[in-house]
């Protein structure tokens, strides 16, 4: 990978809701273009809740979020906009919009104050369409399309806001496993040949072990581990993290895949 | 490589441009033009040129404030709620209203048409504060709150409201359902049309230039946010707004029924969902819709012994038409 300068910088940030307990506690992690970068860690250890800090929808209690080099506080919503995007884990749009109608939102951003798209927008959604490979579903409703269609859409919508950085929340999680694949896969394509920063919050160790560049392993709010693939999935880290017994298979892909065995409960017996 | 240097020079086909918003504009105001003359002309007596008749034509200009005001304020509303279930009255002002002028015609026995105004405008003002306090925290309004707080409202409107009833006379109570039935005034009061209709044309051009926040936030609040949309400032803008409109359309005619709910969902059967268009058309459909609604109520007036409610006229027209786009839409497989 590259050793440009980070397009993400976080250091010792912390975070609690109000009136409880510090669900972030102090968690460092870079991005830079041309990676993806997948964020694991069990169920509340703090991976939505750093996304969301990220995103600007928390403000953090302490530590700093810089973006291209400048703190995320000090950019307008819309210059934020142009620089970051953001896919969710699923979408109920409440009116039917068709894909088209879906991706120029993306464009949202650049447009004009009267929302009207130029010709560079359009230009750019449909650039992002034949990238992703919907142009075909172009004039279909984005509700009559199946889970892994829409969620390739709204990675397409993101796109054609022209981020440096895209950020997705669990972007697999409703998916059966061959749009896993493809996802994960396009989300691959998005950092290496397009060169953009991806970071992804993801429940899918295996998936992410054998497509991101580095991993962030979360647990208690805080990073248990951060790297290469092979420096983060190592049975014992993983077993304490997620309180289970990990197996490791070389099944020859690259990375080990993980394999969980019995439960914290049992193996304490 | 990055996105703009790839040259791809096909433009998606269905995307809005301001010419076609244009020409979306250009016909609908020259069917309303048409529709509005020709009902003008329209009397009891049968044919006469529209300018002869000064009353009428204020009460054409006022049904088409109405049907536009509400109109606007229903797509508007169904949008920020994300709710196609929602209409002007969900915020409470119809409740407020209704509040209003029963107080004013039970104990102060204001029966006139312009002290049941300024009752419906003072009811209807209240709700809406008290609506938002409930429903915002720390300056910012939740939709769903938004939504609840609004029905509460109505509901304890409606117990305050069957509390009056008790101590309504036959002749108050009568008073009070043709009000709440709606309908344009014969003569509508010169200043209060202007006061309304200006209201109404501001409130409408204001929300429609907002179109394309409307159409992101529909993708949900994370995403509108990370798109640069102040979500804030565009739910405070709606509720005001869409408050005002609907005041402006209850002060004139009281509270109509079924135009704030059907336009918005015609509109966008016909027009699809783009809000850069929609609101723009939803204002120009609900004026054409009420306008032709009330020269019905007008001119059947001896068929009918009296004159019809529009609100009953718009929702015998406008429930089995949209009947038939509805299932023209789940024919097509979708809605």
């Amino acid at each position: 990978m590259s050793a440009a300068a980070p397009i993400l910088a976080v250091e010792g940030l912390r975070f609690a809701y109000a009136g409880g307990p510090e669900v972030l506690t102090g968690v460092d992690l870079t991005a830079a273009r041309g990676e993806l970068l997948c964020i694991l860690g069990p169920n509340g250890s703090g991976k939505s809740t750093l996304l969301k800090c990220l995103l600007g929808l928390l403000e953090p209690a302490a530590g700093k979020v810089e973006l291209a080099g400048k703190p995320r506080r000090r950019y307008g919503a819309l210059a934020l906009a142009r620089i970051l995007s953001y896919v969710p884990q699923s979408t109920r749009v409440a009116f039917s919009f068709t894909v088209e109608q879906v991706v120029m939102m993306g464009r949202t951003p650049h447009m004009n104050r009267l929302g009207l798209s130029g010709e560079l927008d359009r230009r750019v959604a449909a650039a992002a369409m034949e990238m992703t490979g919907v142009t075909g579903l172009a004039s279909r409703p984005l509700e009559s399309l199946s889970g892994g269609e829409q969620q390739t859409v709204m990675i397409t919508r993101a796109l054609a806001q022209q981020p440096q950085l895209m950020l997705l929340d669990e972007p697999t999680s409703h998916l059966d496993v061959r749009h896993q694949l493809d996802i994960y896969a396009l989300m691959a394509k998005l950092a290496h040949e397009w060169g953009m920063a991806v970071v992804c919050v993801s429940h899918d160790v295996n998936m992410a072990a054998r497509f991101a560049d580095r991993l962030v392993l979360l647990s208690n709010g805080r990073p248990a581990a951060a790297g290469a693939p092979a420096e983060v999935i190592r049975a014992e880290v993983l077993a304490s993290v997620y309180q289970v017994e990990v197996r490791l298979a070389d099944v020859g892909l690259g990375v080990p895949m993980v394999v969980v065995g019995e439960g914290k409960e049992k193996l304490e017996k | 490589m990055t996105l703009a240097e790839i040259p791809r020079p096909i433009a998606p086909a269905g995307e809005l441009t301001g010419r076609s918003i244009l020409r979306t504009v250009g016909v609908l105001a020259g069917v309303l033009v048409v529709v509005a003359a020709l009902c003008a002309s329209i009397g009891q007596q049968g044919w006469m040129w529209p300018w002869a008749s000064p009353a009428r034509l204020a009460r054409v200009a006022a049904a088409m404030t109405v049907g536009a005001a509400l109109a606007v304020a229903g797509a508007t509303l169904q949008s920020l709620l994300r709710n196609g279930l929602a209409d002007p009255y969900v915020l409470g002002v119809s409740g407020g209203a209704g509040v209003g002028v029963l107080a004013g015609i039970v104990i102060f026995g204001g029966a006139t048409w312009a002290g049941r105004t300024g009752a419906a405008a003072i009811g209807a003002g209240a709700t809406m504060g008290i609506v938002y306090l409930i429903a915002q925290r720390r300056g910012r309004l939740d939709a769903y709150s938004l939504l609840l707080s609004g029905v509460i409202i109505n509901t304890l409107a409606a117990a305050i409201m069957a509390t009056l009833y008790l101590f309504a006379q036959p002749g108050e109570l009568k008073l009070y359902i043709n009000w709440s039935l709606g309908s344009i005034p014969d003569a509508p009061a010169g200043d209060l049309l202007g006061v309304c209709a200006a209201a109404t044309g501001a409130g409408w051009l204001w929300l429609a230039a907002r179109g394309q926040a409307f159409n992101v936030q529909s993708l949900g609040d994370d995403v509108a946010t990370s798109s640069g949309i102040h979500l804030t400032s565009l739910r405070l803008q709606t509720f005001c707004l869409a408050g005002v409109l609907t005041a402006a359309a209850v002060a004139l005619a009281g509270p109509v029924g079924f135009v704030g709910l059907i336009v918005p969902h015609v509109c966008r059967m016909i027009l699809g969902a783009d809000h850069r268009r929609l609101i723009l058309a939803a204002g120009f459909i609900g004026a054409i819709f009420l306008v032709a609604a009330d020269t019905f109520c007008r001119s059947t007036v001896l068929q009918f012994g009296q004159e019809l409610p529009v609100g009953v006229v718009t929702s015998f027209v406008g429930a089995p038409f949209f009947l038939f786009l509805l299932r023209r839409r789940l024919r097509e497989g979708y809605l």
